[in-house]
Formats: C-alpha cells, structure tokens, sequence
C-alpha cells in the first residue's frame, strides 16, 4: 500500500494538528510578509532609476515576484494534487483545491504588471512571446482547474479530476522556466538564480528579493487560511448531511 | 537614503502597476479571510443545532426506564 511506503507529511496526516498549527501559523506569515513588503518598498523606492528601463525599473520589484510566485504555487497545487491522488488524503485535495485561486491571482498580477512594463520598454502591450504565452496558458491551468472543481457536485470526483489536470499542467512548468533558453524571446535568461551567480545590481538585487520573500509569506499565510476554509466547509457539509440523514 | 516617487515619464505605466497589484492583494484577503469565516461560523451553527437535537432525542430523567 503507498500509504505504508511514502509517510505523508505529519501535518497533512492530521486535521486537527493542521488547524491548530495553522491558527497561530497564517497571522504569523502575514505579519512577516508586511514587514518584509515594507523593506522592499522602501529600498525599492529609494533605488536609482536604471539606466535603461529609467522609472519602470520599479515595477520588476512587484512584476518579477508575481512571476515567480505563480510558478512556485502551480508547484504546490501539483504537489497538494499528487498526494490527494496517492494518499487519498482530505486535507491534501483542500491544500491543493486552496492553492489555485490564490495562484491565478499571482498569474493575472505577472501578465498585468508586465504588459504595463511592456508597453513603455518594448512598445506593446503583449507580443506571443515564448514565455508570456507560456505563463499564459499556466494562468488558463488555473482557471480550467477550478471551473472543473466548480462544475462536479461530487466531491470526490471532483477531487480526482481536478488532481489529475494539475498534473497535466505541471508539464508546463518547465517550459514556463526554459522558454528563454528554448526560444527566441523579448525576456532575457534567469538573471537572480544562476549558477555563476545573480547578475543585478545589488542596489536592484535586494529589493527584488525582500519582495519575493514578501510574496511568499504572504501566499503561505493566505494559503493556511484557505485551507482552513477548506475545512470548515467540508465539516459543515458532513454536519450538513448527517442532519438530513437524522 | 531619498526615497524617489517621481515616476516621470512613466508614471502612468508604474503607478498603474502599484495599484492594481495592491487591489489584487486587497481581493485575496479579503476573500480569503470572507471564505474562512463564512463557512466556520456555518459549522458551528449546524454543530450546536445537531447538539440540541442529539439533546432533545436523549431521553429525561423522568422518561428514563426504572432500574
């Protein structure tokens, strides 16, 4: 049995340790996301204009983190998916059915944010770009993943189709990442995680890094908090259920 | 350090950005915390009528079979 093979991760074994982990945990993450979103505003105010993009430099420290953010939480939508589609798990299928609103979100704000950098630096508004159109197609995975969510009355079908489209779309992640490398592309290659190196200006570097964190934080306390969400409704469904059942 | 919110020439593309993006971030708390309390407080209104009828179900002491 996979359950007896591959131990899920304690707090997903357990509602009841996940909310009383979670309670204390959401606020927490929020706090840390406003503190660190107040430091990369500042630097990122207090920088000099770049010498090319001049102003719009500024909205790398918002656009950049968005983009990276809706990669990151694809990834835990697929990984939240492959556990519910493994372990069967409740709590697996509310982390990943959790995920999806809030990382379409992040999608949307990347492909705004960066048409409204586009159009001053490159002259348009939106151009099929390898990796515009791939982020694209990874905001549509969202979108199609929660209209099926939606769509079936039966939770645990709805589960299992949904997981299984998650994991489709998880094959474009990598083409999101590669499409650089891959393609001819307006984007130029990674510049912060490299090998060799981050090639920005630290004066540029550190803003952009404060906000990823920002990011991050934030989606990990807003994450908790729609999980339990999750939770709530699921039990207050049960509850429901076995009323009209008495 | 001077903190430079002078985006000219291009403050109608940065400060666009700035706004939506707080919009977006203003939209999912706000659901976020609006769908978590929505349905904890649904959950704890069908938990206490399920208790009051489990309660009325049980049978009184009066009702209750002599030993």
């Amino acid at each position: 049995m996979a359950h007896a093979m591959i131990p899920a991760p304690a707090f997903l074994s357990n509602p009841e340790r996940f909310m009383a982990f979670s309670r204390w945990a959401a606020p927490m993450f929020g706090v840390i996301a406003a503190a660190l979103a107040l430091a990369g505003l500042y630097l990122g105010f207090a920088a000099p204009e770049d010498y090319q993009q001049g102003d719009t430099v500024r909205i790398m420290f918002i656009h950049v983190p968005a983009a990276w953010m809706s990669l990151f939480v694809y990834a835990c939508l697929g990984t939240a998916s492959f556990l519910s589609l493994v372990f069967r798990h409740a709590l697996a299928d509310a982390a990943a059915q959790a995920a999806a609103p809030l990382g379409a979100a992040f999608t949307a704000l990347a492909l705004i944010t960066g048409s409204l950098w586009g159009r001053p630096m490159w002259g348009a508004w939106w151009v099929w770009d390898a990796r515009m159109t791939s982020v694209l197609v990874l905001f549509l995975f969202y979108v199609a993943y929660m209209a099926l969510r939606a769509a079936l009355d039966d939770e645990a079908k709805a589960a299992r189709a949904g997981a299984i489209l998650a994991l489709v779309g998880v094959v474009n992640l990598p083409i999101v990442k590669f499409s650089v490398d891959w393609w001819n592309s307006l984007h130029q290659g990674a510049s912060v995680f490299r090998a060799d190196g981050p090639t920005v200006a630290d004066v540029f570097l550190y803003p952009l890094l404060l906000m990823g964190l920002a990011y991050m934080s934030a989606f990990g306390s807003l994450w908790l908090v729609r999980i339990r969400g999750e939770v709530w409704r699921r039990r207050a469904e049960a509850l429901a259920l076995r009323a009209a059942r008495a | 350090m001077m903190l430079d919110f002078d985006a000219s020439p291009y403050g109608a593309f940065v400060w666009p950005a700035f706004a939506i993006t707080a919009l977006v971030f203003a939209g999912m708390i706000a659901a976020s915390l609006a769908h978590a309390r929505r349905w904890r407080a649904r959950t704890e209104t069908l938990r206490q009528t399920a208790e009051a009828a489990e309660a009325a179900r049980r049978p009184t002491p009066t009702e209750a079979p002599a030993p």
